[in-house]
């Protein structure tokens, strides 16, 4: 079975830009999952464009099997001369890792990558491809469960200069950091965030220039089986019964109407835990042969507010452990899964006719959508199943 | 013993079940029924619209947190 690419990046941009001279541009499909960081030469606008260019040509030539010398070219003779310093400029780092195993790296003049596997930095058997009068260097190795792959701009290795540290921290310093966090156990936006905060802390809240990181964790595949939303014909009812019986990984029911029909077919209980209510989230239950069985939309509102601001608020991971069922189906989703099967129905609800109802909440389906867009960000596997 | 059963769905959330579940503690802990009375939670009953669904002896209350006191008259009225 292919192995599973927990895919994260990060950025602060330099101070008073608005606009990030690093762009990160992720492709997954069936054959092959892209990662192509690219750091535009300056900064603002310019390089913001160099590095779009630069990111989106690699991404989508690889991506289209074109060979690696095609994707050089066409970035030499596509990307605009910088003005200032007659310069057709921007430096990238390709990672695209094969359904069989088989990873393929290549830098051009940014930081080296760090290579984690075992909890060592291992050293890469660089190839130099020579490219009019510049080196580029590449890759090719196997990758196994646990490996991790981060890539960084520049920023970060000058993180520091000139105020905290005297030269910034080197990328010795840089990847001992990202060494350090590995042995945390952590999803790979853990890992990419608290190395942007930490330049961001060493920049002294002043970045000197953008600051991008990416991160790859090489993970084995651990699925959750979701049921929300009951089908709208009744008689499908036995249906959903086989597909929770057959679905992969833990299994969990968002919604008490599938909690309800879900409990009949298969002649268990339901249990509900008062002691995991509160007021803005309703309590969960249990269903014998069920790992979660939460209340549907305002769980999942809760569920997508929880993660939005583990992401953008920095709170910590403490959001993930609170005894509720916002909190617990987050950290099923985000941090215990990596293929979420969905099996979602169509019937309107009587409850969401209810003109008392919040009206961002009125279509079920709204939610859904947006829980499902939440999780595709994380670069989760996410398949929907229509009944 | 008696089994009153409150619904904790979405509906009956929005409606305020999380307020009438403690007005019923409440209630239950003032008169010293704990041993006479169970509270349990369930999911959807199918009366979304109508206020915070109570089901007690099959008869769906509509309850809030206005009249939760006069609902719980009129349940443990009946068997006393």
């Amino acid at each position: 079975m292919p192995l599973f690419m927990d895919i994260a990046s990060d950025s602060v941009n330099k101070v008073h830009e608005e606009l990030c001279g690093d762009n990160v541009e992720v492709r997954i499909n069936d054959e092959s999952v892209i990662v192509v960081l690219a750091d535009g030469l300056g900064s603002g606008v310019k390089a913001n464009i160099l590095a779009t260019l630069t990111s989106t040509i690699a991404a989508t030539m690889l991506e289209e099997k074109m060979g690696i010398m095609d994707v050089l070219e066409t970035l030499e003779a596509t990307l605009p001369k910088c003005s200032v310093r007659k310069l057709a400029y921007s430096t990238f780092t390709i990672v695209q890792v094969f359904r069989n195993r088989m990873a393929y790296i290549l830098e051009f003049d940014n930081p080296p990558l760090v290579f984690i596997r075992d909890g060592e930095i291992i050293e890469l058997d660089r190839q130099a491809i020579e490219f009019q009068g510049k080196s580029v260097y590449e890759t090719s190795m196997e990758i196994e469960k646990g490996d991790i792959m981060a890539f960084f701009s520049d920023g970060v290795i000058h993180a520091g200069i000139g105020s905290i540290l005297n030269f910034g921290w080197q990328w010795e310093e840089a990847a001992d950091y990202l060494l350090a966090r590995s042995y945390e156990n952590k999803k790979a936006k853990d890992i990419s965030m608290s190395l942007v905060d930490t330049c961001y802390n060493l920049y002294g809240e002043e970045p000197g220039d953008d600051t991008t990181v990416a991160v790859i964790k090489v993970e084995e595949r651990k699925y959750v089986t979701m049921f929300s939303g009951p089908p709208l014909d009744m008689d499908k009812d036995a249906e959903i019964k086989r597909l929770m019986e057959r679905g992969r990984g833990k299994k969990v029911i968002c919604g008490g109407t599938a909690a309800n029909i879900i409990a009949r077919e298969f002649g268990e209980e339901i249990v509900v835990d008062f002691k995991t209510m509160s007021d803005r989230v309703p309590p969960i239950a249990r269903i014998k042969g069920i790992d979660l069985v939460t209340e549907g939309v305002l769980t999942m509102q809760e569920t997508i507010r929880i993660c939005d601001d583990y992401i953008h608020n920095r709170v910590g991971r403490e959001i993930f452990q609170e005894n509720n069922g916002a909190s617990m189906l987050a950290n099923l989703l985000f941090n215990e899964a990596t293929t979420i099967d969905l099996i979602m129905g169509n019937s309107i609800n009587p409850a969401h006719q209810n003109p008392d109802f919040p009206e961002e909440l009125t279509t079920k389906w709204r939610v859904t959508q947006k829980l499902i867009d939440m999780l595709r960000y994380f670069n989760k596997e996410v398949n929907i199943i229509y009944v | 013993m008696k089994t009153i059963r409150v619904c904790v769905g979405s509906s009956c959330h929005v409606n305020g079940s999380y307020k009438v579940v403690q007005a019923l503690n409440q209630i239950i802990d003032q008169r010293g029924l704990k041993n006479d009375v169970e509270l349990v939670g369930s999911f959807c009953m199918g009366k979304c619209t109508e206020g915070v669904a109570v089901e007690c002896d099959d008869i769906i209350y509509a309850v809030s947190a206005e009249n939760v006191e006069e609902i719980f008259e009129k349940i443990w009225g009946k068997t006393n």
